[in-house]
C-alpha cells in the first residue's frame, strides 16, 4: 500500500485538521481584543482546504485498505462544505460578539463539523460513514445550545441531541443488520450482495432503518419534529449553518446508502422514498405558510426543500437507463449547492435585524426594510426569489433541474406536485418582500447588525445566487464529472 | 480468545488461519446459543444431538436474557433515578454474560470495562452531584404510554418476524479472532476509522468544557 499517495488524497480533511488546531491554540493565547483574526485565520484556512479540493480533483481512488473514497463526487461535495464553511465563519461573529458568546469555541466545532462533512461524502465503508456523520452532527447539537444562557436555545440544544442521538442509534442498527444479511459493511460489496436476488426480510428491516435513520437528519416529514425548536433556538445565523451543513452531509449520506450500496434494491424503496418527498415538501410548506415569525418560516421552508431533494433521489430510483440515473444525481448536487448559498444567507439576514437581541426575527421586523437599509432589502428579495424558484436565480435552475429528473425518470406525477409546492412556497416567500417595500416601518425599527464580515459573505451568497441562476453552465461539467463518477 | 462476529473485511485475506464455524470445532456452546439467539425455534435433528449441551446453555442464556430484558424494563420504569440506574448495571452485566455465552470474551470484556467500569460508575457520580432533593418524580410523558407500547409491540412483532423468517446462511456462523489479529486490523486497515474517532472525541471534549464552563468563564475569554 502507498501510504504518502493515500495521504495525498485526504489532503483537504489534513488541512481541516491542522486548521482546527491552529485555531484552537490561537484562541488560547490571542488577547480579548484580537479575537476578530480567528475569522480571517479561519476564511484563510478555508481557502487553502478549497485549493486542496481542486488538487485531489480528478484522483478517483479508493484508499485506506477501501474505508475511504475519493471520487470526484465527493470532492465536489467538499468544495461546497468548504464555501459553506467560509460563509458561516463569516456571517457568524458579529452575532456572536453582541452576545458575548466565545468565537474560538465557535469556530472549532464549525471545523469539526466540516471535517465530519467532508468524511461523510468519502465513506466508502459503512463504519467509515457512521463514525464520520457523528463528528458532523455532535458539534451541530453543541452549536444549537451555543447560547447558553437562553432558554430556547437551550431547550432546542438539548431536543436535537435527544432526537438526534436517537436516529443514529437506529441507522447504526440498520447498519448491524446489513452487516448480519451481507456480511460485510463495504459500501460497493453491499451493493454486489443485494444485487440478482430480492430483499429478505432481515434486510427489509435493515432498510427501514436506514431509511428513518438518514432521513431524520435531513429533516423529512414525519422524522421532522426537532427541526423547528432546534432551528428556531439556534443562534440565529447558526441556524443557517445547521440547515445547510449538516442536510448536506445527510444527503451525501443518502447518495452513499441508497443510491450506492441499496442501489441494485432501488425498485424496493423507491415509493418509500417518493412517500417521504411527497410528504416532506407538502407537510412543510403548509406550516410554514401560517408561521408568523420569519426564522422559524424558514426553518420550515428548509423541510420542504428536503423534500425537493428526497424527489432528485426518487427520480434515481425510478430512473429506467443510466443516462437518467446520472442526470438525477447532477440534480441532487445542483440543487445542494444553490439551497447552501441562498439558505445559509437567508438565515443570517434575519440574524442581521437580532441586534436588539430582545427580538427572535418577527415578520415586522422587516417592515420598512427596503427604505431603511436598501442594499440588505433587496439582498434578501433576490434570496427569497430564488428560494421560490423564480428566474434568473440558481433556485429556479436547480427546481427545473429535479424537474427534468422526475419527469424522465417518468414520474410525472412528483413534478406536478413540486410545482404546486413551489407555488404555494412562493407566497410566503412573497409575503416578506411585500413586508419590507411596502409597509411602514415599526415606530422602534429593529436596529440592523452591518457588520464587513458579513456584508461581504452577504455580497459573495448573492452574487452567486444570480451568477448560477444566469449562468448554470459554468459548473455543468463539474456536475456531469462528479455524479458520472458514481457509475 | 474468540470474537463472535462475521468475517471482518479486514481480515478476510487471513481466513486460513481463522477457525470457522465452532459448532463443529468442538466448541458446541456457542455454536448452540447463536442458534437461540436467532432464534428459530426450529427443533432441526442437529439441535436435538447436542440437546444435553444445549440444556446448560439453554438455562444459562434464559437467565441472561430475563437480566437483560428485565432490567431494562425496571430502567425505564422505576421512578427513583438511583433505583434506574442500578438496573441498567444489571442490563449491562447479563449483556456482558451473553456475549460471553456466544463465544465472544474479548466484546464481553470490553462490556464490563466500558459499559459497567466506566459509563455506569460516570453516570451515578452524576446523578449524585446534580439531583437536588427527592429523586422520585412522576413519569412526564403519562398519557402517551399506550400508544408507545403499541409502537414498541408492534416493532418488536416485525423484527420478531424478520429474524425468523430470514435464512441467515454463512452470517450465523460465528468466526475465532484471537486478540492480536484484531489488534492488527485496527491498527492498520482500520486506521483511518481509529483517527476520525479520535477526532470525534477531541470535539467532544472541546463542547463539554464549554457547556461546563460558567458564563463568566466565557466572557473573559470571548
Amino acid at each position: 500500500m502507498n501510504y504518502l499517495n493515500d495521504l495525498f488524497t485526504l489532503l483537504p480533511e489534513i488541512v481541516l485538521v491542522v486548521l482546527v488546531l491552529v485555531v484552537i491554540t490561537a484562541d488560547l493565547f490571542l488577547p480579548r481584543a484580537d479575537k476578530w483574526m480567528l475569522t480571517p485565520l479561519t476564511v484563510f484556512g478555508l481557502i487553502l482546504a478549497g485549493i486542496a479540493c481542486v488538487l485531489v480533483w480528478g484522483v478517483n481512488d479508493t484508499v485506506f485498505s477501501g474505508f475511504y473514497r475519493v471520487d470526484d463526487l465527493s470532492v465536489f461535495l467538499k468544495m461546497v462544505t468548504v464555501g459553506v464553511g467560509i460563509l458561516s465563519a463569516l456571517f457568524v461573529p458579529s452575532y456572536l460578539r453582541i452576545r458575548r458568546l466565545p468565537l474560538g469555541e465557535f469556530n472549532a466545532m464549525l471545523l469539526f463539523s466540516l471535517i465530519g462533512m467532508c468524511v461523510l461524502c468519502s465513506s466508502s465503508d459503512l463504519i467509515t460513514l457512521f463514525v464520520g456523520l457523528e463528528l458532523m452532527v455532535m458539534p451541530g447539537y453543541l452549536l444549537t445550545g451555543f447560547a447558553k444562557t437562553d432558554r430556547y436555545s437551550n431547550e432546542g440544544g438539548l431536543k436535537y441531541f435527544l432526537l438526534g442521538s436517537f436516529a443514529s442509534a437506529i441507522l447504526l442498527f440498520g447498519v448491524s443488520w446489513t452487516y448480519g444479511v451481507t456480511g460485510t459493511t463495504r459500501i460497493d460489496a453491499i451493493g454486489q450482495a443485494l444485487s440478482g436476488s430480492s430483499l429478505n426480510p432481515a434486510m427489509l428491516v435493515a432498510v427501514a432503518m436506514l431509511m428513518v435513520g438518514a432521513t431524520f437528519k435531513v429533516a423529512a416529514v414525519p422524522f421532522h419534529y426537532w427541526t423547528p425548536d432546534a432551528y428556531q433556538g439556534a443562534p440565529t445565523p447558526i441556524t443557517g449553518y445547521l440547515s445547510v451543513g449538516p442536510k448536506l452531509g445527510a444527503f451525501a449520506l443518502l447518495i452513499r446508502v441508497f443510491a450506492e450500496a441499496l442501489g441494485p434494491v432501488r425498485a424496493d424503496w423507491l415509493v418509500v422514498m417518493a412517500i417521504l418527498a411527497v410528504l416532506t415538501m407538502t407537510g412543510g410548506n403548509i406550516v410554514a405558510l401560517v408561521q408568523t415569525n420569519v426564522k422559524r418560516m424558514l426553518a420550515y421552508s428548509a423541510i420542504a426543500h428536503s423534500g425537493y431533494i428526497l424527489a432528485g433521489l426518487a427520480a434515481f430510483a425510478a430512473a429506467g437507463s443510466v443516462a437518467v440515473q446520472r442526470e438525477s444525481i447532477e440534480s441532487i448536487l445542483f440543487y445542494l449547492a444553490g439551497y447552501a448559498l441562498m439558505n445559509i444567507a437567508a438565515f443570517s439576514v434575519v440574524g442581521m435585524l437580532q441586534r436588539d437581541t430582545s427580538r427572535f426575527g418577527g415578520l415586522r421586523s422587516f417592515a420598512g426594510l427596503g427604505a431603511r437599509s436598501p442594499g440588505r432589502a433587496a439582498a434578501m428579495a433576490i434570496l427569497l426569489l430564488s428560494l421560490t424558484g423564480i428566474p434568473p436565480t440558481v433556485g429556479f435552475f436547480a427546481k427545473w433541474y429535479v424537474l427534468l429528473a422526475t419527469v424522465d425518470a417518468g414520474l410525472a406525477w412528483l413534478a406536478v406536485l413540486i410545482v404546486l409546492n413551489a407555488a404555494l412556497a412562493a407566497f410566503y416567500y412573497l409575503r416578506v418582500i411585500v413586508y419590507m417595500y411596502m409597509r411602514e416601518p415599526e415606530d422602534d425599527p429593529a436596529p440592523i447588525d452591518a457588520s464587513a464580515f458579513g456584508t461581504v459573505a452577504l455580497a459573495l451568497s448573492v452574487i452567486g445566487v444570480i451568477l448560477l441562476g444566469v449562468y448554470p453552465g459554468a459548473i455543468l461539467d463539474v456536475l456531469r464529472a462528479s455524479a458520472g463518477s458514481l457509475f | 480468545m474468540t470474537v463472535g462476529l462475521g468475517p471482518l473485511p479486514g481480515l478476510q485475506t487471513q481466513e486460513g488461519h481463522l477457525k470457522r464455524g465452532t459448532v463443529e470445532s468442538g466448541r458446541p456452546l456457542a455454536g448452540a446459543a447463536r442458534r437461540r439467539v436467532a432464534d428459530t425455534r426450529v427443533r432441526s435433528k442437529e439441535l436435538q444431538r447436542e440437546r444435553s449441551t444445549l440444556d446448560i446453555t439453554g438455562i444459562l442464556f434464559f437467565v441472561l436474557a430475563i437480566g437483560v430484558v428485565g432490567a431494562g424494563l425496571a430502567v425505564v420504569t422505576l421512578r427513583n433515578v438511583i433505583h434506574s440506574a442500578i438496573a441498567m448495571m444489571v442490563c449491562f452485566g447479563s449483556l456482558a454474560g451473553m456475549y460471553a455465552l456466544l463465544g465472544a470474551p474479548i466484546v464481553a470484556a470490553a462490556q464490563v470495562l466500558i459499559y459497567l467500569g466506566a459509563i455506569s460508575v460516570l453516570i451515578i457520580f452524576a446523578i449524585m452531584l446534580t439531583q437536588a432533593g427527592d429523586a422520585s418524580l412522576a413519569a412526564p410523558f403519562h398519557r402517551q404510554v399506550p400508544f408507545a407500547a403499541l409502537a414498541a409491540l408492534i416493532v418488536v412483532g416485525l423484527i420478531g418476524w424478520a429474524v425468523i423468517q430470514t435464512d441467515w446462511g454463512a452470517a450465523a456462523q460465528a468466526v475465532a479472532v484471537n486478540l492480536e489479529q484484531l489488534a492488527i486490523a485496527l491498527f492498520t486497515d482500520y486506521a483511518l476509522p481509529f483517527e476520525i474517532i479520535s477526532l470525534l472525541l477531541l470535539a467532544a471534549i472541546i463542547g463539554a468544557i464549554f457547556l461546563a464552563r460558567r458564563p463568566e468563564e466565557d466572557e473573559r475569554a470571548g
